[in-house]
């Protein structure tokens, strides 16, 4: 076959499973619509009307026709890759399905998370494709997702099929922030040093720049002072701005949420601020840093405290 | 989800493509009152006009099913009724149509029209219909589930669809065990207008000549008799009251074959008429399957004709029924009183003559000497019809020649009937076959002598011979006749009308033949055909049987959503369920986002003299369910396990 359909590769998916077949199902209209085929059978039997009978095996047959067309329309589909970026708390946790499709028109298939909402998706076609799914958070931590749904009632909505993928993959949650106006220094931080957290390796030496409000004195370059050549400040790695340290501890108002939503609206500032921070949980600290994946590293902790 | 966007255009196109054929059956003011809602429906809907409220459409409602109830109650309840209430109900609709369900629940309705339609209106054409309404249906149905595509688009899949269920319904259509009749009938269907009554009075057959309905086609193998052998026998007529002759009851032949030369083999096409009599040429030979051959040649149905019937028969016109038997006296019975100057001339021949041929060929003379006219419009006739027509205004239908002749005939003393029936029938020149209509309805009289048995005499013949030979048009020329009787001085356009109408009928004729009629014995006939050597009960018992548990596979096949939650049993699932019940018996409750790790981190922290066990079910748990298949041992044990953990 040219298409595997079990590929045993995919990230974010067990392997496929007795859970990936595809079932029928009736919406409410399928029975209703299976109740008057029947009672128009039995009136062509009671009349001996072959026009009678004609139209209710047209319909039948239609009906069985129909299902083949849904059937197909959710056959072959596999599901590559399925990944989300982190969100926080509050906001839709947005995942992202890679799918490998047998090329042929697809419409109206619907894909579901779980109990979440269906995410229609009017046209497919191609081989590949991206759909993206969300699912309300209610709390930090992580969103799980086991069951991915895909249906079709495809074409008349009177029957479906839907098969079923399980999942592995996770979206984490950050607690929401807390805006924050402006750090204030004197409350929040603590000096780099106050943590006995080493710096200044001269392996770090990057160059001089002329001095700023802020600047730490021991970065002074006092030889070009000396020279008359203005307040230098030495510049290092990563050390352009204090340190700061966020810490549990010094919150002292709100609950557990109420304060890692507050670390995490600093953590959000202080990034945005480009400066460097760390984060102190109890039993738990995360040094110093900035960037990225720092952020990430910090908003990853609150989101997984407890 | 599905988008609450209502198509009010589409479901009106679809309701008046579906409807057309039954409003063309009703009064114009249905179709007026249909437009009208529908227009509003349409109009409302893109000029945002208010739409009526739940009181209004009931107020309304209301309203239309008094109308059909008022002037459509002819036919009892069912018949033109309830295609009326049907089309009241279908122009509301689109009205009450506000929510997806709405539209969906009105398309359904649109296919029970259809059917209706078919029930109804039992032609070639409603055939070719019935696919285009289902096409325009099913459309509506796929663009109420997918609206984001174009409506053309959705036409197309629709038909595609259409054409590849076409096999599967021919096969079903073929294969689907029929009944040799019907079950029970429901009384009141629209179709099946009578002919003429089971008695006769004057006027009773001068009627019908105002009708053009098609009474019944036949086919003949080989040539179509000449006009003269065309009497269509319907209903003999015995008991005479001084104004109406009317049957009486007639018993069943006991010898119920007979030979005969010059035979006519043909077959008889009957429109529904709700009446049990058939009709024959004269004298049928045998009865058909389903039917019983009367003492007196009459064929009778088993029971009234509600649908269109075909019989084949043998008549031989040289046949006479040649006993009297028992029937002598009922052949002479009179009223006492009445008519008594008929009464006095017929004994008077007959006392002069002496025999009954005499006295036959006297009254035969008498009819053809004395100024008797042929006419639609008689003069009315008083206490003693008899006397007044023969005595008086001389003029008269079929039914006052055959009333007067036989009333003369019995009076001297000469066994007589009356017969009423058909005579003639339009040759159609497109299929060979005749078309009998109302019009052709005809009353002659039978005359038992002793060396002849009963035969035929026709009075109208006697003084009009052209009726036999030409036909009624021809014999009523300077008469006001309706329309399509008119033969001569017919237009151009109206002939070319004509011609259409024959071919119809005769495409019609050829379609009822091999699909209205397509019955049990076609289908035993086509399967043991196909499969010799099994018995043709056995084929459908197979079919019947395998029809059933194709059904039954389906249906288990097919799950109910609102089963589907049940079905969906995991027993690993349910387990660990049952774990975290216990654990949150205990004040450890787990958040839809945990999982099973970080759970068991959690409770753990909480319940450190819990740390173990719970630690080791949720291992357990999480290998079950991630990785590997599962076992039954395992499982079981992990249940053992969980069921045992007890966290108070």
């Amino acid at each position: 076959m040219l298409f595997n359909p079990n590929p045993n590769s995919a990230a974010g998916l067990r392997k496929p499973g007795k859970k990936d077949r595809i079932t029928c199902f009736s919406t409410r209209y399928g029975g209703l619509f299976i109740v008057a085929l029947l009672g128009m059978l039995m009136g062509s039997i009671n009349y001996n009307n072959n026009l009678g009978f004609l139209f209710t095996f047209l319909l039948g047959s239609m009906l069985l026709v129909s299902l083949v067309h849904s059937y197909r329309n959710i056959q072959g589909i596999v599901l590559d890759k399925l990944q989300a970026l982190p969100v926080f708390e509050t906001q839709d946790a947005i995942f992202e399905m890679k799918l490998r499709l047998l090329p042929r028109q697809r419409m109206a298939v619907r894909f579901r998370l779980d109990d979440g909402k269906d995410v229609m998706v009017g046209r497919m076609s191609g081989s590949r494709m991206r759909v993206s799914v969300a699912l309300p958070t209610r709390k930090r931590g992580r969103v799980s997702p086991r069951v991915l749904t895909i249906i079709s009632e495809y074409p008349f909505g009177l029957f479906g099929f839907q098969t079923t993928r399980q999942l592995f993959a996770d979206c984490l949650v950050y607690p929401k922030p807390v805006p924050v106006q402006n750090l204030s220094m004197q409350d929040l931080f603590q000096a780099h040093s106050a943590e006995g957290v080493a710096v200044d390796s001269v392996e770090d030496f990057k160059g001089l720049r002329t001095f700023q409000n802020g600047d730490a004195p021991q970065h002074i370059f006092w030889k070009a002072f000396s020279k008359g050549q203005g307040l230098m400040v030495k510049e290092f790695m990563g050390e352009a701005a204090p340190r700061l340290c966020f810490s549990w501890e010094k919150i002292k108002q709100g609950d557990v949420e109420k304060k890692l939503s507050m670390l995490c609206g600093m953590v959000l500032k202080a990034h945005g601020m480009k400066l460097t921070y760390g984060i102190r949980l109890p039993g738990q600290l995360i040094a110093p840093g900035k960037g990225e994946r720092h952020k990430h590293a910090c908003l990853r902790a609150l989101a997984l405290f407890r | 989800m599905k988008a609450e966007k209502q198509h009010p255009l589409l479901i009106v196109t679809v309701l008046g493509i579906v409807i057309g054929p039954l409003l063309l059956n009703l009064p114009v003011w249905v179709a007026g009152w249909c437009l009208t809602f529908w227009g509003y429906a349409v109009l409302a809907h893109k000029k945002g006009w208010p739409w009526p409220g739940r009181l209004v459409c009931l107020i309304l409602a209301c309203i239309g099913f008094m109308a059909a109830l008022a002037f459509l109650g002819e036919g009892g309840l069912g018949g033109q009724m309830f295609i009326g209430l049907l089309s009241v109900m279908a122009g509301l609709k689109p009205l009450e149509t506000k929510t997806h369900r709405d539209s969906v629940v009105t398309l359904f309705m649109a296919y029970f029209i259809i059917i209706s339609s078919l029930f109804i209106i039992e032609n070639f054409f409603i055939t070719l219909y019935m696919f285009v309404s289902v096409l325009a249906t099913t459309t509506g149905l796929v663009h109420l589930n997918i609206p984001v595509r174009r409506l053309k688009n959705n036409l197309r899949l629709t038909a595609i669809i259409m054409l590849q269920a076409m096999p599967l319904m021919v096969l079903l259509f073929i294969l689907f065990p029929r009944a040799e009749s019907i079950f029970f009938t429901l009384p009141g269907r629209y179709q099946g207008r009578s002919g003429f009554s089971e008695s006769m009075q004057p006027g009773s057959i001068s009627r019908l000549v105002l009708e053009d309905r098609t009474a019944f086609r036949a086919q003949f193998q080989g040539e179509i008799p000449n006009a003269p052998d065309l009497y269509w026998r319907g209903l003999v007529l015995w008991h005479f009251d001084g104004k109406s002759w009317t049957r009486g009851s007639v018993s069943e032949r006991y010898q119920s074959s007979f030979r005969g030369q010059n035979v006519f083999q043909y077959d008889v096409i009957m429109e529904p008429h709700r009446k049990k009599h058939l009709f024959t040429l004269d004298l049928p030979l045998s009865a058909p399957p389903l039917t019983r051959l009367m003492e007196d040649f009459t064929l009778m149905a088993r029971w009234p004709m509600r649908k269109t019937h075909r019989y084949q028969v043998r008549s031989s016109p040289n046949t006479r029924q040649r006993e009297l038997g028992h029937q002598g006296h009922r052949g002479l019975q009179l009223p006492e009183n009445g008519n008594p100057e008929a009464k006095r001339l017929a004994r008077g021949w007959m006392s002069r003559l002496g025999s009954p041929e005499a006295v036959l060929n006297q009254a035969v003379r008498y009819f053809q000497q004395n100024e008797f006219s042929y006419t639609l419009k008689p003069p009315l006739l008083g206490e003693n019809p008899v006397d007044d027509f023969i005595f008086g205004g001389k003029r008269g239908y079929c039914e006052h020649f055959a009333s007067a002749f036989a009333y003369l005939m019995r009076a001297a003393g000469v066994p007589a009937r009356i017969v009423i029936g058909y005579l003639g029938g339009d040759r159609n020149p497109y299929g060979d076959y005749l078309i009998v209509k109302q019009y052709h309805a005809h009353a002659w009289v039978e005359i038992f002598l002793d060396n002849q048995g009963w035969m035929r005499l026709d009075p109208t013949a006697l003084v009009a011979p052209e009726r036999v030979s030409l036909g009624l048009a021809d014999s009523l020329l300077s008469e006001n006749l309706p329309g399509f009787l008119k033969q001569t001085r017919i237009g151009r356009i109206r002939s070319y009308f004509r011609k259409i109408a024959y071919m119809w009928d005769a495409i019609n004729l050829r379609w009822n033949a091999w699909f209205m009629e397509y019955s049990r014995r076609e289908q035993v006939r086509l399967l043991t055909g196909a499969i010799p050597s099994v018995s043709a009960s056995r084929i459908a018992w197979m079919v019947g049987l395998g029809g059933l548990l194709a059904g039954v596979a389906v249906m288990g096949w097919i799950r109910f959503t609102g089963a589907k939650k049940a079905e969906d049993k995991d027993v690993v699932k349910e387990t660990y369920d049952l774990f975290c019940q216990k654990l949150e018996g205990v004040g450890i409750g787990r958040e839809a986002s945990q999982g099973p790790k970080d759970f068991a981190e959690m409770a753990g922290l909480t319940r450190r003299d819990l740390r173990e066990p719970i630690e080791s079910i949720s291992r357990q748990y999480i290998a079950l369910r991630y990785m590997g298949p599962q076992d039954q041992v395992s499982q079981q044990s992990f249940r053992k396990v969980v069921q045992e953990f007890d966290p108070n």
